[in-house]
């Protein structure tokens, strides 16, 4: 199946391609959200490990459900949504599996495959990982989108599930806690 | 890489899509009867895929041959996927890329027919030079000569890309065609991938000053140069010579002020007034930044200087402000850090 570059295929009507929802269409819709869905999920991981994964489910769920989305041009906002729900329930199992001991904290060659990309933001999280995995999932969330991804915070509202409010809080939640962190640690 | 620095490669991401339509296939499908007659059928059934299988994985080759495949001469070259390519006029066409989930070829001037199989799992690009045409599952034809170029599509969809067409793309269907006029190109390198080519012309839009704490002269400063006696100072600021270009704009601050339009030349006068020791004077192109244009990337540096302005003028309660306003408006995650941690001192009181 033919996979275009999600910039070049931004002019077609994503309604027009929901509405026939044909393998066609759906190639094109996962052309065009696939890259950037993914490197979301990364960054809200922090690892590579298990994100194609998500996306692979975040695809099939709005794939099955296509029919119940009542506003087609709001399916970016949608699928993003399901995926967010979805890699929070993942990150909440893994962080409850790293206290129990069943499962290591990220490595060095996950960081690093995460750093890959080639971008300051990257590198950054890398960095950053050890400390994010002190913040709560929702707050990790909240900041990797809105210092991370540059989404504002209505788009992290929508993703979320949350207030407008709520959003607000958790991500100035989070990047004082990480400020508290670093100023510890020195 | 994928476009827009995706952690995963085309060819992990095309996997994921083969494996969702799958999933899409396999859950809407009844559950078998468990009869066992249907063994027998089943057992067929799997011969079949994997003779299928085996012609489909891996590279393209020739119909009729397990050599590497290359075209040559003129004429009909059926694929071992009943795909066929049909050179015409001494086109030159080669395989720059041949793999299961992408084929890649490089075309010269000439014509040549596709008839793409539809429904497999390759991606098909022809990239000529001047323009890239992609393809799903169609008959189509490509015609290029010296200064134009026309493709035809008989059948399915093609993407035809090219810095001369309309919106850089044109999506065609069967019974359309698009014709392109471009300036002859450099002869096609067909060493080099198209993913080298988009990736050579994607700009790579920054995020802003990386080096928070130092706050080095802001980005994008526009460089040109321009009439009259004023241009004596943002040259002098263009090359670091704050001081002197302070003394040359100090008489003229406000008139600069009032006639900058643009981000850069806001940021121009407030970095010539702030690096030269006149923080206060930057107040202002630094407010208008934020007020002015808050959708441009640099606002939010804007507003984290005025921050860091106001805490080294012992003003707290408008540094928290400006530093939440920046926080607002967007900033990169290495000056997002620093305004959290200049929060925390502002709100602890401990600067």
């Amino acid at each position: 199946m033919v996979v275009f570059p999600d910039r070049l295929t931004e002019k077609l009507n994503i309604a027009e391609l929901v509405a026939r929802d044909d393998r066609w269409a759906r190639g094109v819709l996962y052309g065009r959200f696939a890259p950037d869905l993914s490197r979301m999920i990364v960054r809200m991981l922090g690892t590579r490990d298990g994100a194609l994964d998500l996306v692979h489910d975040s695809f099939v769920y709005v794939f099955e459900h296509l029919t119940e989305l009542r506003e087609p041009s709001r399916f970016r906002s949608w699928l993003f949504q399901i995926a967010v729900s979805q890699t929070r329930t993942t990150m909440r199992r893994r962080k409850l599996q790293r206290m129990l001991g069943l499962l290591p904290n990220s490595s060095g060659e996950e960081r690093a495959q995460v750093c890959q990309a080639g971008q300051e933001a990257f590198v950054e999280l890398g960095e950053l990982d050890n400390t994010l995995s002190h913040l709560s999932t929702n707050q990790r969330i909240a900041w990797v989108l809105r210092h991370v991804e540059g989404h504002s915070m209505i788009e992290i509202a929508a993703h979320c599930g949350w207030s407008l409010s709520k959003t607000k809080r958790q991500v100035a939640a989070a990047g004082l806690r990480l400020a508290h962190l670093e100023a510890s640690s020195r | 890489m994928t476009e827009r620095n995706c952690p995963f490669s085309q060819e992990e991401l095309d996997d994921v899509l083969r494996q969702v339509e799958g999933s899409l296939q396999t859950r809407s499908e009844p559950r078998p009867v468990r009869y066992w007659p249907l063994l027998t059928a089943a057992c067929v059934a799997l011969l079949v895929a994997t003779l299928v299988w085996s012609s489909e994985s891996g590279p393209l080759r020739l119909a009729d041959s397990d050599a590497p495949l290359f075209f040559r001469g003129t004429g009909m070259n059926v694929l071992s996927d009943g795909s066929s390519v049909t050179l015409r006029g001494g086109v030159q066409l080669s395989v720059v890329h041949n793999t299961s989930s992408r084929f890649r070829l490089a075309m010269s001037p000439g014509l040549v027919e596709f008839s793409v199989e539809p429904g497999g799992p390759r991606a098909w690009s022809i990239d000529t030079g001047n323009f890239v045409v992609d393809v799903i599952g169609t008959r189509f034809s490509i015609e290029q000569n010296a200064d134009h170029g026309t493709v035809r599509v008989q059948r399915g969809h093609v993407r035809v890309r090219g810095s001369t067409i309309k919106d850089g793309f044109q999506i065609l269907e069967g019974g359309m065609e698009l014709q392109i006029d471009f300036q002859p190109a450099d002869p096609v390198r067909i060493e080099e991938s198209t993913e080298d080519l988009v990736e050579r012309n994607t700009v790579d839009e920054g995020a802003g000053n990386e080096n928070a704490e130092e706050l080095e002269p802001s980005p994008g400063l526009v460089r040109e140069p321009r009439e009259g006696h004023r241009q004596g100072w943002r040259q002098l600021a263009d090359r670091g010579a704050y001081h002197e270009a302070f003394q040359r704009v100090a008489p003229v601050f406000e008139m600069e002020l009032r006639q900058a339009r643009s981000v850069s030349e806001l940021f121009r006068l407030a970095d010539t007034a702030r690096l030269s020791g006149h923080a206060a004077r930057a107040r202002s192109p630094l407010r208008r930044i934020t007020r002015e244009h808050p959708s441009d990337s640099r606002a939010g540096l804007a507003a984290f200087t005025l921050g860091k302005i106001e805490m080294d003028a012992g003003r707290g309660e408008q540094a928290r402000r400006w530093l939440e306003r920046a926080l607002e408006l967007g900033l990169s995650p290495s000056l997002s850090r620093a305004a959290y941690r200049r929060l925390e001192s502002v709100t602890s009181g401990h600067p």
